[in-house]
């Protein structure tokens, strides 16, 4: 991949996160507070920046031996978790325990998913899924974002 | 027109992605949690029932898509 496309596929996958970011502060913005939605999406902002300029070129070749379907169940994962908290907590629900929720909504929902990945291996047909799929492993071939 | 129309498919695949199915369940979902709560029932419980049931099924549909 040469420079230009991998400065724009970089560009649109940060910028789908940036919407992503932007849901998330209107939400908890409107629903709780404007003032400590705005100034905690700058500090993030702002941690983030420092984060990637200090630990970005240390954690680029470790980051590249994971293999990439892991990653993706494990970022559809934590993406499903706080988008249904989230969304629930913006259309007017109250979760029990309040945030402390989450310590119970994400392992459940990583369990589930983890079931339906041994589901897929043991109904599906081996191989038809996508190279990259069989390269790392995982014959049920993930390609679809979380949901 | 190729812009607006590529334009219009990057929102329509992130909104929506791979199952057209799955982005009106949950917004159905959303909406009745909204009504739910509206009348006094806190219905923390409907989103993370129906995210499970909708990939679940949308799952099931693939995999018997790709059976055939």
């Amino acid at each position: 991949m040469n420079g230009l496309a991998l400065f724009l596929t970089v560009f649109l996958a940060c910028a789908v996160e940036a919407v992503e970011a932007l849901t998330v502060v209107l939400a908890v913005g409107t629903t709780r507070q404007w003032a400590s939605a705005l100034q905690g999406s700058v500090a993030a902002l702002a941690a983030l920046a420092v984060v990637v300029a200090a630990l970005g070129p240390a954690v680029r070749t470790p980051l590249a031996r994971v293999p990439e379907n892991t990653m993706k169940f494990a970022v559809g994962t934590m993406l499903t978790a706080f988008g249904t908290f989230w969304a629930a907590e913006g259309a007017g629900a109250t979760w029990p325990g309040s945030d402390a929720a989450l310590l119970i909504l994400v392992p459940t929902i990583a369990v589930l998913a983890a079931a339906a990945v041994v589901w897929l291996r043991r109904t599906a047909t081996p191989a038809t899924g996508p190279p990259d799929a069989q390269r790392d492993g995982d014959p049920t071939g993930p390609e679809g974002d979380a949901p | 027109m190729n812009r607006v129309r590529t334009f219009a498919l990057f929102w329509y695949d992130f909104v929506v992605g791979d199952d057209w199915r799955i982005a009106v369940g949950v917004a159905l979902a959303l909406a009745a949690t909204a009504g739910l709560v509206h009348i006094g029932i806190n219905a923390w419980w409907l989103l993370p029932i129906t995210a499970v049931t909708l990939l679940g099924l949308s799952l099931h549909r693939a995999a018997h898509n790709t059976r055939r």
